[in-house]
């Protein structure tokens, strides 16, 4: 057991040696490769691979966001352009409500206006009556004067206040009728 | 010419059994350790990395990690894409491993020594499959007996000949490549070994390399995935 734990150096070569130590190359090498792999694993593939998950993962996360706020930003067009439309409805009711209530308005004024008009022309008409009686009067009596004066000159100084009177009396009636008729 | 394995040391275990210091296991230092200071290179740049990339350095390792993400739920689903920390390790030490030959070491996964114990795995993680996803323990050790119980030997044999075929697939194109550069290097004079062979190194090491270190992963990832339940099989 002299080369029991001994290392020795060697000059030996081989293609494909079927022997028990195989068996140790293979588990060297095993283990070589494990290592090498687990080495890889945890320097490289897995933080390589959980930078790309982390950046598609916010990626995804960023463009759900953006789906979504799309469709929050669809929804309050859609609904303000409900609301303008409503308002737009809104709005021609009130106009038809105003023209509606001008209308009456108007035909409140214009009735107004007509009735005071009409009532203005009655007033005038009235006055113009009385203006026309007055005047009619006065023509009366002033004719009346003159001819009672012209029977005077025509009659000279006979005729009593009695006859006067008589006479002007029946003259203002006779006048009275055919002058102012019309 | 000289195509077998050098042997430089030896550290005795027992009389009969020793640990050999050789060409493939300093090939395999010098290959993991360019591999873990790359990582370590990496590690160290990840803390930079911008959400839009920014330097060329992360887009290749954006591009990789991620073309090999795909590879696996391509072939295992996302369902089983934990299996990609060990498959992604195994193919960089691989695809590094077979084109190292380009830089006059002698490519560790010439050596069944190497290629074997990967193949084994996988048929480790096919049973590990069976056993953790597919069906519960007695159901899975009863699959082998069946149509009928004389079967057993050949299910058992149909499972484990896939880390024979698949450590010799890939041992047997290292060593291939290994020879014919070899021979090629020999058949030469001195002065024309340069320029001629160095094309068909390119496509010896690099692309039969990284084409069989593909290879090897993919049909690792299909063995494990026969075992996944008929649900999840794409």
């Amino acid at each position: 057991m002299e080369s029991f734990n001994f290392a020795v150096l060697t000059n030996d070569s081989w293609f494909l040696r079927i022997d028990p130590s195989l068996l140790g190359q293979m588990a060297i090498q095993w283990v070589n490769v494990i290592f090498l792999v687990f080495i890889l694993s945890w320097l490289l593939y897995k933080p390589v691979r959980k930078f790309l998950n982390d950046r598609r993962e916010r990626i995804e996360g960023e463009l759900a966001k953006a789906a979504a706020d799309m469709k929050e930003a669809e929804e309050q067009r859609a609904h303000y352009q409900n609301k303008l439309s409503a308002i737009a409805g809104e709005k021609e009711e009130i106009l038809a409500a105003a023209r509606k209530l001008a209308g009456e308005k108007e035909a409140e004024i214009i009735q107004a206006a007509n009735g005071e008009a009409s009532s203005i022309m009655e007033r005038a008409r009235l006055e113009i009556q009385r203006e026309q009686e007055k005047a009619k009067d006065e023509m009366r009596t002033q004719i009346i004067q003159i001819s009672a004066l012209m029977a005077e000159q025509l009659l000279g100084e006979g005729m009593d206040e009695a006859n006067k009177d008589k006479i002007l009396d029946r003259a203002i009636s006779e006048l009275g009728d055919a002058v102012w008729k019309g | 010419m000289d195509f077998n394995i050098q042997e430089h040391a030896r550290i005795y275990i027992t009389d009969d059994f020793w640990i050999s210091i050789n060409d493939t296991l300093i090939s395999t230092w010098i290959v993991g350790g360019i591999l873990i200071i790359f990582a370590i290179i990496a590690r160290i740049k990840i803390r930079k990395f911008k959400a839009v990339p920014e330097t060329r350095f992360q887009n290749i390792i954006e591009a990789l990690v991620e073309a090999f993400e795909n590879m696996t739920t391509g072939v295992m689903t996302k369902k089983y894409a934990y299996f990609g920390s060990w498959f992604f390790g195994l193919l960089m030490f691989l695809m590094f491993s077979n084109i190292s030959g380009i830089f006059g070491m002698r490519p560790p996964t010439a050596d069944f020594a190497t290629t074997f114990p990967l193949a084994f795995t996988t048929v480790i993680l096919m049973q590990f499959m069976g056993i953790r996803h597919n069906m519960k323990k007695g159901e899975y050790i009863k699959e082998f007996f069946r149509p009928v119980p004389i079967f057993m030997p050949l299910n058992l044999v149909s499972d484990f000949s896939k880390s024979i075929s698949l450590s010799l697939r890939l041992f047997g194109n290292m060593v291939g490549g290994l020879i014919v550069m070899g021979l090629i290097y020999g058949l030469f004079p001195f002065f024309a070994t340069i320029g001629i062979p160095g094309a068909l190194s390119i496509y010896f090491d690099i692309a039969v390399g990284a084409l069989h270190a593909y290879i090897f992963v993919l049909l690792s990832m299909y063995f494990i995935m026969s075992k996944a339940p008929a649900s999840d099989q794409i």
